[in-house]
C-alpha cells in the first residue's frame, strides 16, 4: 500500500542543512493503524508530508498503490491527495472565514459533485461526528474539540483510502484526546490506513493499533 | 546611436530576458545532459524543481515580449518623427540594414516562446514527462534566437543615423521601384484576394471536416497570405487610397489603432491553428477558428463598407 524506499529528506535553512530523513525504508500494508512516535523533529511530520504528496524527498521513492508520487508533477500529485489522502493537522488548519459546512465541502469542490449528493455526504459526517447543529457557525465560534472534528470531518468528506494525522491530539485535553481515538477506531474498522504522528503516550498503549514506529534524529528506531 | 527613453526601456527589458534566460539556458543545458525519469537520486529531484523554474522564466518572457513587441512597433513610429524621410515605422525600419531581420525575428521569437508553453503544458499533461529533454532541448535554440534577436537590436539602434534621408513607407511598398515588393504589388487585385479568400475557404472546410493536419498547413501559409493581402488589398481600404499599402500605419490612431487588433487576431488564429498538427485539442482549434472569422470579417469589412458608400470598389 505505502512504501518509503531509502528515503532522504534534507530542508534548507539559511547558512544550513537539515536532514529531517536520513535513508528510511518502510512498508505500510492496506488497512493499518501506525503511530509514528518520536519527539518534536525526529521526522514524523515529513514523513507524513512525504506520503500526502506535499512535499518530495530529496533522494529515494515513496510509492503509494503501485503509483511514485514522488515524481508525479503538481497537478498530478494534488489529484493524488484529492482521491487518496485525508489530512487531519495539528493546528487543524480550518478557513476561519467560513462555516462549518464550507469548510467541510472544500475538498469536494473540485470534483464537481450534485448539490444533493454533497448534502448528502456532509450530513452523513456531521452526525456521525456529532456537529450536525453546527453546520452553519462559523469555525471561529467553535470550541477545539469541536474545531477538530470538523477538520476530521473535511479529511473524511471525499472517502480517502489513507488518512494521516499529524499530532491529532496535541491542542486537546484528555477527555476531547479520548474521543478524537474513538473515531479513529471507527475509522480502523472501516479497514482505512490510518498514519498518526503523536509524541501523545495514549496513542502507544491502544489495542486496535497495529504497529507503533519510533523515529529519532531521521532514522527509524523500531 | 539614437537613444531615447523608449528605445532604453526596450533594451533594458530585452537585456532583462537575456540574463533570466540565461539562468534558464543553464537548467535546461543540466536536463538535457543529465534528466533520467526513472532516476530516484538527489540530482533528478533538483532537475524537476529546477524545470519550474524555466517554466516560470518562459512565461515571464513570453508575457512581457507580447506587450513589447507592440511597444517596439509604437517605438519605430515614434522615431519617424525624427528620421528625416519616415513617415511611420517602415521608414525606420528601413533605416538599417539590421531593421528587417530585427522584426522578423522578433515576430519568430513570440511565436516559438509560445510553442515551448504549449509544449510545457502537453508535457505536464503525462505522468511521466515525456517532452522533458525535448522541451529543454528547444530551450537551448530558443535562447541563441532570443540573444541574437536582443545582439540584433543593439546592432540596429547604433546603426541608425538619424541625419540619414530614408524612404517613407508610401516609397518602399510602392508598385513604381525594383523590390519584390513592388512586383507582388503590380499583381492583379483579384489574385491577391482570391488567393486570400481560397486559404480562408480551405480553413473553414479542414475545420468543419476535422482534418487537423490540412487546417494546420493553411495556417502556416495563412500568415504570409493574410500579411500580403493586407499590404496589397485589404490595407488600401482601410487607408481609402488605392497607392498605400503600409502594414504599419495601421497601428496609428488615424485608423483606430486597427492594426494592433489584426496582428494580435492573426497571431491568436494561426498560432493555435499550427498547433493542431501536434495537439489534438478542440477547445484550442475552436479559439483559432473564432479569431480567424474575427480576423477575415474585420479585413472584409472595410472594402464591403466602402462599396456601400460609393457604389463602387476602390479600383
Amino acid at each position: 500500500m505505502i512504501e518509503l524506499k531509502s528515503v532522504t529528506k534534507n530542508y534548507k535553512t539559511p547558512g544550513d542543512d537539515v536532514e529531517a530523513l536520513k535513508d528510511i525504508s518502510l512498508h505500510i500494508k492496506e488497512g493499518e493503524l501506525v503511530v509514528l512516535k518520536g519527539r518534536s523533529g525526529s521526522g514524523k511530520s515529513t514523513i507524513l508530508s512525504l506520503i500526502a504528496a506535499l512535499a518530495k524527498p530529496t533522494s529515494g521513492e515513496v510509492i503509494v498503490d503501485g503509483e511514485h508520487i514522488s515524481k508525479l508533477s503538481d497537478d498530478f500529485a494534488s489529484a493524488f491527495r484529492l482521491q487518496n489522502i485525508g489530512f487531519i493537522f495539528q493546528r487543524y488548519n480550518l478557513f476561519v472565514q467560513m462555516n462549518v459546512f464550507e469548510n467541510i465541502i472544500t475538498p469536494l469542490i473540485p470534483l464537481g459533485l450534485a448539490k444533493e449528493e454533497v448534502e448528502t455526504r456532509v450530513e452523513a459526517l456531521s452526525k456521525q461526528l456529532s456537529i450536525e447543529h453546527k453546520l452553519h457557525q462559523s469555525v471561529r465560534l467553535l470550541s477545539g474539540g469541536e474545531q477538530q472534528r470538523v477538520a476530521i470531518a473535511r479529511a473524511l468528506v471525499n472517502d480517502p483510502k489513507i488518512i494521516l494525522a499529524d499530532e491529532p491530539t496535541a491542542n486537546l485535553d484528555a477527555k476531547l484526546s479520548k474521543e478524537f481515538i474513538e473515531h479513529l477506531k471507527a475509522l480502523k474498522n472501516k479497514n482505512r490506513t490510518i498514519i498518526v504522528a503523536t509524541h501523545d503516550p495514549l496513542f502507544f498503549e491502544l489495542d486496535f493499533v497495529d504497529r507503533i514506529i519510533e523515529l529519532d534524529g531521521g532514522k527509524l528506531c523500531s | 546611436m539614437l537613444l531615447s527613453p523608449d528605445i532604453i526601456a526596450n533594451l533594458l527589458v530585452d537585456t532583462l530576458f537575456v540574463v533570466y534566460g540565461a539562468i534558464a539556458f543553464w537548467v535546461s543545458l543540466q536536463v538535457v545532459l543529465k534528466w533520467d525519469f526513472f532516476r530516484s537520486d538527489e540530482q533528478q529531484y533538483r532537475l524537476a524543481k529546477r524545470i519550474y523554474l524555466v517554466l516560470t522564466i518562459t512565461k515571464y518572457i513570453l508575457f512581457l515580449k507580447i506587450p513589447l513587441l507592440l511597444f517596439f512597433i509604437y517605438t519605430l513610429d515614434h522615431l519617424a518623427d525624427i528620421i528625416n524621410g519616415a513617415m511611420c515605422a517602415v521608414g525606420v525600419i528601413d533605416a538599417s540594414p539590421y531593421g528587417i531581420y530585427l522584426i522578423l525575428l522578433k515576430i519568430l521569437n513570440v511565436y516559438l516562446f509560445a510553442f515551448w508553453i504549449v509544449l510545457n503544458d502537453e508535457d505536464y499533461r503525462h505522468k511521466d514527462l515525456p517532452y522533458t529533454s525535448l522541451k529543454s532541448l528547444f530551450f537551448l535554440f530558443l535562447y541563441l534566437l532570443l540573444t541574437a534577436e536582443v545582439v540584433l537590436e543593439y546592432l540596429y539602434f547604433v546603426d541608425i543615423d538619424p541625419n540619414s534621408l530614408v524612404d517613407c513607407c508610401g516609397a518602399i511598398f510602392s508598385s513604381s521601384t525594383n523590390s519584390w515588393i513592388s512586383l507582388f504589388l503590380s499583381l492583379p487585385n483579384f489574385y491577391i484576394y482570391t488567393t486570400f479568400y481560397a486559404v480562408v475557404a480551405g480553413l473553414i472546410v479542414s475545420y468543419l471536416l476535422k482534418v487537423r493536419s490540412l487546417y494546420a498547413v493553411l495556417s502556416a501559409l495563412f500568415v504570409p497570405v493574410a500579411i500580403l493581402s493586407l499590404i496589397g488589398y485589404f490595407g488600401t481600404y482601410i487607408y481609402e487610397l488605392p497607392t498605400h499599402h503600409c502594414p504599419f500605419c495601421l497601428m496609428q490612431g488615424d485608423y483606430h489603432y486597427v492594426g494592433y487588433f489584426l496582428y494580435a487576431f492573426l497571431f491568436v488564429a494561426t498560432f493555435y491553428g499550427m498547433l493542431t498538427a501536434f495537439i489534438d485539442d478542440k477547445r484550442k482549434w475552436s479559439v483559432s477558428f473564432l479569431f480567424l472569422i474575427l480576423y477575415v470579417g474585420i479585413v472584409s469589412y472595410y472594402p464591403l463598407h466602402y462599396y456601400m458608400l460609393n457604389g463602387k470598389w476602390l479600383y
